[in-house]
């Protein structure tokens, strides 16, 4: 009997994709990727025919380099932009055509990089020109249109790698405005182009301007059609809440919580001057105080204003952290029966305690109420879950 | 699966595998001695004839005759002039077993028993365990073997935690390195197996039967249990059982005594053999004897020995339509009509759940995919959705013409990717997706378009491998609508 070997293996190497194939983690491309260009150069950098074709490629690159950005660019815009056309195209293509669009956006990226790179070995502009705009002496305003839109392309495509974290909440609309800065990038990208280095040929600059007459009108399309598609229907049918009768200040203004346990709060206030009188004009009778002299005011807090301007309801959807929970005695000070059309006790009290819950817990209190919120639609949509 | 814990063990009878459990907890090599004492080395011929006489079958689900295996083996050393490969198969990927990874944990040595008894007998050139990479058993089993000695080199062999990597093709060929999803065509494992060798490949518990057998001996093995099937199986009994736990029962047991043991409630309906078994009605459960011919009568079967009586607390079609889900997920992805073909069926299923009277749309889903794949996945996941409607149709009648059943899923079907392991889920922003689709272009295993246009999806957390193409489909999304919900690990 041959003794027993214990030699323990991990099939944990083979695969764990679906397909039998194992991607790649991101930071390993990256690195192999790097390493072998550093190991092409050293070894191209030790022949002599290398050094000559790193002459050439650095010749080539100097020449061409930013016209290979500004053609990316322009095509990674007009790409994107026909990418979202319903019309006529199908999602196939559409799918093909987003992934063009990131394609060539990243090629405009590396060859800007490139670009900025020769331009700095020659010494054409300094370091800081590539950062801060408009400060290199010699063809100022064209050379700072270049660092402009270079770092405006930065941020779009960081916007464009970062983009699965504006799926937040109300974000959606911040990635695309960021986003659709390119649209106002690109001529300015185009101004450097055809400025700032060797004069262009008359019809490098006609196409240049057909496609910026092409994309404008794309862009018309695009805006026509998002505007004739609205399927908010509530937004359109139901106008704005309004509030219903003469808005009168309620008795104890908005207090700090802080405060209310130094002072002894609001009931303290009631105590000592009396009990307040009104909330509504038409629900109690109006106290002889208010006939002749002014009302009078508790002397810590001041007067306040009577004309509250009213605050236009919004047509969206309201998110429940944003109401203050009635059920919740916390919220709420003991004797103020909050009124609807009171907006600006609420403002103050919301920003009163935006100053105490704030950080960690006001994110976790936020997130319990996401998950509250999504049971009960939940609930209501039938999926008892 | 780390955190989850291995259910206790109890028998029915004279406990023989489980034997010396409740004194020892776990047997180490002193203990197991103790409790079944040696046995002695059988020929290649005495093996056949052993394993013949007390018709021992497969435990891992397909019941193939055990002697047939080794003679097909044998003929094919014969044949090609090699020597045979001996692979215990202990990954038991079912997320409801607990059987197999019950004696991992426990009885080490009766797997190894059995390997080497098979190993001596076959005089093979290694014994390979194939065990789950979820880390339960793996110490046990380890442990287990540098304290004895083997009859050959033998080595373990950990494979990822996945539904199909139970499959023998697919330990095999993760065995060998490649990846670990069941071969494309049909390969006797019998003739080219193992690095190209003659493989015998059976079950861990089938092996720790055979151990049994080999100090009982054919008579007094036979002495429990009906004449056709003899000896004890083991049965996990889980779903709403208040006590779930690992029974090992002579066959012949009344079902109900199983189930009573473990305090299950039937309620509408009992899963029998795993998920890719049947449903049996409650009114047939108290004529069953635990055997696979008494099974088989009522239209189930015993597979590996799972029992998962759904209970009358939770929604039935709910936790079918969940179950269905997780398995379109567990598709290898390598047999298009699988790949695409299970989401279908999933979203069919899902929509009769949601009241939708859609049974033909299962139907048709499941005629789809039967049958068209390597391995047995679809077939087994239409059986099973199609069975759950059959057995459930006061629920689906509920659900369609009704209010449903008004009861919650509560999980009673075990899932193995919980959002609390890390599992993510895709959720959609619906005031802001407008059905541009490209999501269902770039993944269509898990994204399907319903009749408008808008994508439908499992609510399910999703298997890691999915997640991917999850992320890819929020990349593209151009609403910026679809999301994959943050890991709560």
């Amino acid at each position: 009997m041959a003794r027993s070997k214990n030699n323990q293996r991990s099939a944990r190497r083979v695969d764990v994709a679906a397909t039998g194939t194992r991607p790649a983690s991101t930071g390993t491309v990256v690195l192999l990727v790097v390493s072998v260009l550093a190991a092409t150069w050293a070894v191209a950098m030790m022949t002599v025919p290398g050094r000559l074709g790193y002459y050439y490629f650095f010749a080539y690159a100097e020449f061409y380099l930013g016209v290979i950005t500004l053609v990316s660019l322009s095509v990674t815009i007009m790409v994107g932009l026909i990418a979202t056309d319903r019309l006529v195209l199908s999602i196939r293509q559409r799918v093909l055509l987003q992934s063009a669009h990131r394609t060539t956006g990243l090629i405009a990226v590396i060859s800007l990089a490139v670009h900025i790179w020769t331009k700095l070995v020659e010494q054409h502009i300094r370091w800081i020109d590539v950062v801060v705009p408009f400060l290199f002496p010699y063809n100022r305003l064209a050379i700072g249109f270049g660092t402009v839109s270079a770092l405006v392309m930065v941020l779009v495509m960081w916007t464009g790698l970062a983009r699965a974290r504006f799926v937040g909440r109300g974000r959606p609309w911040m990635w695309r405005g960021l986003h659709a800065l390119s649209y106002l990038m690109w001529p300015i990208a185009l101004a450097h182009g055809l400025s700032a280095g060797r004069p262009p040929t008359p019809w490098v600059v006609v196409s240049y301007l057909v496609c910026v007459l092409l994309v404008l009108v794309g862009l018309a399309v695009r805006l026509s059609v998002r505007l004739n598609r609205r399927k908010d229907f509530s937004s359109v049918v139901t106008g704005a809440v309004r509030p219903v009768g003469t808005l009168v200040p309620t008795a104890a203004p908005p207090a700090r919580r802080a405060a209310d346990y130094e002072t002894g709060g609001p009931r303290a206030v009631r105590a000592q001057f009396g009990e307040p009188a009104y909330r509504y004009a038409d629900e109690e009778p109006p106290p002889p105080s208010r006939q002749g002299a002014e009302p009078v005011y508790p002397p810590a807090y001041g007067r306040w204003a009577v004309d509250v301007p009213r605050e236009r309801a919004g047509s969206g959807r309201h998110s429940r952290a944003e109401f203050v929970d009635l059920a919740d005695p916390d919220h709420l000070p003991p004797d103020e029966t909050p009124t609807l059309v009171d907006m600006a006790s609420r403002r103050a009290r919301r920003a009163a305690r935006q100053g105490t819950r704030r950080g960690r817990a006001d994110r976790r209190a936020r997130v319990s109420d996401e998950l509250a919120d999504e049971a009960y639609w939940a609930r209501l949509r039938g999926e008892a879950n | 699966m780390s955190t989850t814990r291995v259910p206790p063990v109890t028998a029915i009878g004279t406990p023989r595998i489980t034997a010396g459990f409740a004194e020892y907890g776990r047997l180490d090599l002193l203990a197991h001695r103790e409790v079944h004492g040696g046995f002695a080395a059988l020929s290649a011929g005495e093996l056949i004839g052993l394993a013949d006489r007390i018709e021992l079958r497969g435990r891992g689900g397909a019941g193939f005759p055990f002697a047939r295996k080794v003679r097909a083996v044998l003929d094919s050393c014969r044949r090609q002039e090699l020597p045979p490969v001996i692979v215990v198969n202990a990954t038991e990927g079912e997320p409801a077993s607990w059987k197999d990874k019950a004696i991992l944990t426990r009885g080490p040595h009766l797997i190894l028993d059995g390997a080497a008894l098979a190993a001596a007998a076959l005089e093979a050139e290694e014994i390979v365990i194939g065990i789950a990479d979820d880390g339960i058993g793996q110490s046990s089993i380890t442990a287990a073997l540098a304290e004895r000695r083997m009859p050959c080199p033998a080595r373990i062999v950990t494979v990822p935690h996945r539904f199909i990597s139970g499959e023998g093709g697919a330990l095999v060929r993760g065995i060998n390195g490649e990846a670990h999803i069941p071969p494309g065509r049909k390969v006797r494992s019998s003739d080219n197996g193992v690095l190209g060798l003659p493989t015998l490949l059976s079950n861990a518990e089938t092996f720790a039967q055979l151990a049994i057998a080999a100090r009982l001996g054919p008579w007094e093995y036979n002495a429990v249990g009906i004449p056709e099937e003899p000896g004890t199986v083991l049965l996990t009994v889980g779903g709403s059982a208040t006590d779930p736990a690992v029974v090992e029962a002579p066959t012949g047991t009344p079902l109900t005594d199983v189930l009573d043991m473990c305090g299950a409630d039937i309620g509408p309906g009992l899963l029998v053999g795993g998920y890719h078994g049947k449903w049996i009605a409650p009114r047939t459960a108290p004529a069953v004897a635990v055997s696979r011919k008494g099974f088989a009568m009522v239209g189930g079967t015993l597979g590996a020995g799972i029992l998962l009586p759904i209970g009358s607390t939770t929604c039935p079609l709910g936790e079918v339509a969940q179950v269905v889900q997780y398995l379109a997920g567990e598709s290898a992805g390598q047999c298009g009509p699988c790949r695409l073909g299970l989401p279908d069926l999933a979203r069919a299923v899902t929509m009769v759940s949601l009241g939708g009277s859609a049974l033909e749309n299962v139907r048709q889903a499941a005629g789809v995919v039967k049958g068209r794949g390597a391995c047995s996945h679809p077939d087994g996941t239409a059986r099973f959705a199609l069975s759950a409607l059959e057995v459930f149709g006061g629920d689906v009648e509920a659900h369609t013409n009704g209010e449903g059943c008004g009861k919650q899923v509560r999980g009673i079907l075990p899932l193995p990717y919980t959002a609390e392991q890390g599992a993510r889920k895709l959720a959609v922003d619906w005031s802001r997706c407008d059905g541009h689709g490209l999501c269902s272009a770039v993944a269509p295993e898990i994204i399907r378009l319903d009749a408008n246009g808008f994508p439908a999806f499992p609510q399910t957390p999703l298997p890691p491998w999915l997640e991917n193409g999850a992320r890819k489909a929020v990349n593209v999304c151009p609403a910026l609508a679809l999301r994959l919900t943050e890991a709560t690990r």
